[in-house]
């Protein structure tokens, strides 16, 4: 009996160690899943810089050298007090976001910043749709953006007042939703951000040679680097970029390409104090100002220098292109086409500026607007220019200098004469030219557009423009097509080293 | 939910409500048919009336959101036309709808769909756009009265319309025609009067002009005998450019001329009425442009008189003797104001030669003429009709016409003791006159009309503001000309 109890007691106890021993290894076990299972823990102090910072969660990505700190990726930010992204001092590379309806500026680009923005949709902020403010220096890069309907522009460049938010209006959300903050950046005041995708999307571009942050124009002066292409800026309050500089020692190096600019109120471009600005193969049409506005602003500010070429710049109100307070860099406005503006095609004032290979064609209304219209002496480079159909003349220009080789035809009222490119009445000379006569080279004459009515203002084989410009190795035709003929510059935008190349049938980038 | 869905809801429910409120008040104070009938006109059809209303704004509210979803693609996009199409269906009457939609077929180079939504559009909306973006689809097309059409009913809704003013000055250009040259010179305005701006013609081209000139002069200055002559002018101008800056011209003038005229048959004074008609004197017009920068000129010219009109009529239609007036023009266009002409010409005049009639020698004074003009152009948009035919612009004038007559003298035939200006019989005798001059300003008001096909039709009067103490004329001056320019 006792033999049987202690047996049964034996067993019962093997039953219990077994028990324990089931359940102690489950518990390592589920200790050890645990471990395998369980994430890293996020770092919220990013300061060496090697890491990317995830807000939405994607995997991480092993990225190095000038790669972003911090990537945003695929947000829908929207309804913010002040801005949807605040970046300050650091990289940041904003991407695939949906960005509307903030209280000021949709992403805040400022204090020594680098950032790369791209193929976001930023739009109905109460502010500017991107601003790049502060003293500090900034890199920039805004590509492949659909930025519309801000309120004020679509990108403002060279800030200096803070953001304020109106009184009346009365936003659900945070100051910023997201503020990356250089050295200890962190992620606060988070309101709504859903995630549209767990796709990271594609990888964040490098720079490509341009001018870097923090370059020196001028001993002291910073500079804010912004590089702007294939963005579509439209029906925004104010220009689509207004690129002015409010900080004395600080100057912009704005380059623009491949990007539509239209339907904005306040013209496409506005560039004032110190800037220098490359603007190429972008299309600025139907801006309710001029298409590009380059002042002087009040005060010892320098003029901006610009180079603008191989733009399609069409149906502004203004002028195609006011720069009556701008200089020329070293390349100018060349191989620009630039028709049915409302002012002049090109209006410059003293300074000495480069016009060059351009096709300027039915420029003006009833009452002003000519091909070229010059506003103050100076003694400007104008050659190889097509210029038609312009309401109040073809050159309008102070002085029998500083142009030559120029086409005109059917400007001020003069008809569409004539047989001979080098002989017409004085009437017409006087009408095509302002009063002025015609120098070197210069032609009155049917330019032979393949079709203007349709604006397509190619050459047919036929035109005196092919080949008719000045004949010097410096503006010899490199590219054929869509130059033409020999080697000697073919006048319009068709000719010269910078030749361009477009498709008047093709969509509206 | 919109606020404009929210109070139409309310409406509704407000008007619903009481309407059965006041239906069940009649039922239970009056009668079942009262109540019935009450409902029947205050519910039912009302209520429908109020029910479609409330759809339709619902519809429209939701095709505001299509089309403000089609703006934010903005890129001529399957998906922006799409929303555009969403929105006119949903409301039919959305203008703006159909001209986005238009101008993405219109880029799309689909014509026919472009000019079926730019039309509708056109007739829905009181905006310009619509009827140039139809202009600019015809123009595309090679259709230009169309787009000249279009064009111009866009001016008139909006005649700052600077993209239609654009591509109607080009559809002109192409269309065109070579007389846009002349046209637009015709467009520089003219004094009526004075006639001679401080312009030259360009080289090859011709101005000929017409005038209709009536006055009624108290003294003539070929026969400066104070009688009333009734006078009218039909005065042709010839003008053509020999080079850019030296044009001549030939002006000949057929003259009628009513005079009462005292003869003397004995010694009785007989009074006539004397009518003449014939060919005047011809000026020959020489006229050189010595500078001329922009839009102002300065000219020298000289006018000489050909003495075609026979001098021994009663009254004379010549003067009988070759003359000569030099002078000096100037014209310039001030900015926001028009065109400004001064000219000054001295006629020189010469002795009767006595051996042709030794009895009757009259030598008139040296004249001085001086005329300032300030002529206002007004664009005329949009073509309004005068007499049929569509005016392009006005031009209102205004003139100053100075002119100083110095002293006649000679000697003229008395006969009985008084002056006579026509043959008789009878004794005569010579006797020294002296007819005075002095300085005579009119004022002149006129209007030009400028036509299609560098056609001009002016209007003007002048009117004698001062005058001598023996004045020459007290009468005002009718004129109505035409001109046209050729090449």
């Amino acid at each position: 009996m006792n033999t049987y109890k202690k047996q049964a007691n034996h067993r019962s106890t093997e039953a219990l160690r077994a028990k324990y021993l089931t359940l102690l290894c489950t518990c390592a076990s589920l200790w050890f899943i645990c471990l395998l299972v369980s994430p890293a823990p996020a770092q919220t102090n990013n300061s060496q810089g090697d890491q990317p910072q995830i807000v939405t969660g994607s995997p991480p990505q092993t990225v190095t050298g000038d790669s972003p700190q911090i990537v945003i990726l695929d947000n829908e930010i929207y309804a913010n007090n002040v801005s949807a992204v605040n970046i300050q001092g650091n990289r940041v590379s904003v991407e695939k976001c949906t960005i509307y309806q903030n209280g000021n500026a949709g992403i805040v680009v400022d204090n020594d910043a680098q950032a790369l923005i791209q193929n976001n949709r930023i739009y109905s902020q109460e502010g500017a749709g991107i601003t790049v403010m502060g003293a500090g220096s900034a890199q920039v890069s805004i590509i492949g953006n659909q930025i519309h309907q801000n309120k004020m522009a679509g990108l403002q460049l060279g800030s200096k007042d803070r953001m304020v938010v109106p009184v009346h209006r009365s936003f659900k959300k945070n100051p910023s939703v997201i503020l990356a903050q250089g050295g200890n950046q962190t992620n606060k005041g988070f309101g709504q951000i859903s995630n549209l995708s767990k796709s990271l999307g594609d990888k964040t571009k490098g720079e490509d040679g341009k001018a870097k942050a923090g370059d020196k124009i001028q001993e002291g002066l910073t500079t804010i680097t912004v590089d702007i292409q294939n963005n579509r800026i439209y029906h925004n309050g104010e220009s689509g970029i207004k690129c002015q500089s409010e900080y004395p020692q600080h100057s912009i190096f704005l380059t623009a390409e491949y990007n539509a600019i239209f339907q904005n109120r306040k013209g496409g471009i506005l560039v004032a104090n110190a800037a220098k600005v490359a603007l190429r193969n972008n299309s600025i049409y139907e801006n309710h100002k001029a298409g590009v506005s380059a002042n002087r602003s009040k005060g010892p500010s320098p003029i901006p220098q610009v180079d603008i070429y191989q733009n399609i710049i069409r149906g502004n109100e203004e002028s195609g292109l006011e720069l009556t307070g701008a200089c020329s860099g070293p390349i100018g406005v060349c191989n620009n086409l630039i028709f049915h503006n409302g002012g002049s095609g090109i209006r410059f004032g003293a300074s000495t500026m480069r016009i060059i290979n351009n096709t300027i064609v039915s420029n003006g209304n009833l009452s002003q607007g000519s091909g070229i219209d010059q506003q103050e002496k100076s003694i400007p480079f104008i050659a190889n220019n097509i210029l038609a159909y312009n309401f109040k003349t073809g050159l309008n220009i102070k002085r029998q200098k500083g142009y030559s080789h120029n086409l005109f035809f059917a400007n001020g009222g003069s008809g569409t004469c004539c047989d001979d490119c080098y002989s017409s009445s004085k009437f017409t000379e006087n009408k095509q030219l302002g009063g002025r006569k015609r120098n070197q080279g210069d032609m009155i004459c049917d330019p032979g557009f393949s079709n203007p009515d349709l604006f397509d203002f190619r050459l047919n084989t036929w035109s005196p423009a092919i080949d008719g410009g000045i004949p010097s190795p410096e503006f010899e035709d490199l590219h054929f097509p869509p130059s033409q003929g020999g080697r000697q510059n073919d006048m319009g935008v068709t000719g010269g080293p910078l030749a361009f190349s477009w498709d008047p049938n093709a969509p509206v980038p | 939910m919109t606020p404009q869905r929210h109070r139409g809801k309310e409406v509704i429910t407000l008007y619903f409500s009481l309407c059965l409120c006041v239906s069940v008040v009649f039922y239970v104070l009056s009668s079942v048919v009262f109540s019935v009938v009450f409902s029947a006109v205050f519910l039912f059809f009302p209520g429908q009336a109020i029910c479609a209303d409330y759809a339709k704004a619902n519809d429209c509210a939701k095709a505001k959101e299509w089309y403000q979803q089609g703006i934010s693609f903005s890129d001529d996009s399957f998906e922006e036309m799409t929303c555009y199409q969403k929105a006119v269906e949903l409301c039919p009457e959305y203008a703006e709808a159909h001209e986005r939609l238009g101008n993405i077929f219109k880029a799309r180079q689909q014509w026919d769909m472009a000019v079926k939504e730019l039309q509708l559009a056109g007739e829905m909306s009181n905006g310009s756009d619509p009827h140039t973006s139809l202009g600019e689809i015809y123009r595309m097309q090679g259709q230009y009265d169309l787009a000249i059409q279009e064009f111009q009913i866009a001016l008139d809704i909006r005649p700052l319309d600077k993209r239609a003013q654009s591509n109607l000055e080009y559809i002109y250009r192409m269309s065109g025609r070579d007389e846009e040259e002349e046209e637009e010179h015709s467009l520089i305005p003219s004094p009526i009067f004075s006639r001679e701006p401080g312009f030259t013609l360009p080289m090859g081209k011709t101005l000929f002009d017409l005038q209709l000139q009536y006055s009624q002069i108290k003294r003539e200055w070929i026969a400066p005998v104070e009688r009333s002559v009734n006078v009218w002018k039909l005065i042709t101008g010839i003008r053509y450019g020999l080079t850019n800056s030296f044009m001549v011209g030939v002006i000949p003038k057929m003259l009628w001329k009513n005079a009462n005229v005292h003869l003397w048959e004995g010694s009785v004074e007989q009074k006539y009425q004397s009518s003449v008609y014939g060919l005047g004197d011809t000026i020959i017009l020489l006229k050189q442009c010595l500078w001329s920068r922009k839009q102002t000129s300065w000219a020298a010219s000289l006018n000489i008189n050909i003495p075609t009109g026979d001098e021994n009529r009663i009254p004379p239609l010549g003067s009988g003797k070759y003359e000569f007036m030099p002078g000096l023009a100037f014209s310039t266009s001030l900015r926001n104001i028009g065109y400004l002409h001064a000219n000054l010409h001295y006629f020189f005049t010469r002795q009767r030669d006595e051996t042709l009639d030794p009895g009757y020698r009259l030598d008139p004074g040296d004249e001085f003429s001086y005329n300032i003009a300030l002529c206002r152009p007004v664009p005329l948009i949009g073509a309004p009709y005068f007499l049929s035919v569509p005016v392009t612009g006005l031009v209102g004038v205004v003139e100053l016409n100075g002119v100083y007559i110095g002293k006649s003298r000679g000697y003229e035939k008395i006969r009985g003791g008084e002056a006579s200006t026509g043959p008789g019989t009878g004794s005569t005798s010579l006797r020294k006159t002296t007819y005075p001059g002095g300085n005579t300003l009119c004022w002149s008001p006129g209007v030009q009309l400028l036509f299609y096909g560098n056609m001009k039709l002016e209007l003007g009067i002048q009117v004698p503001i001062l005058i001598p103490d023996d004045p020459w004329i007290t009468k005002p001056v009718y004129q109505i000309g035409v001109t046209r320019f050729f090449f």
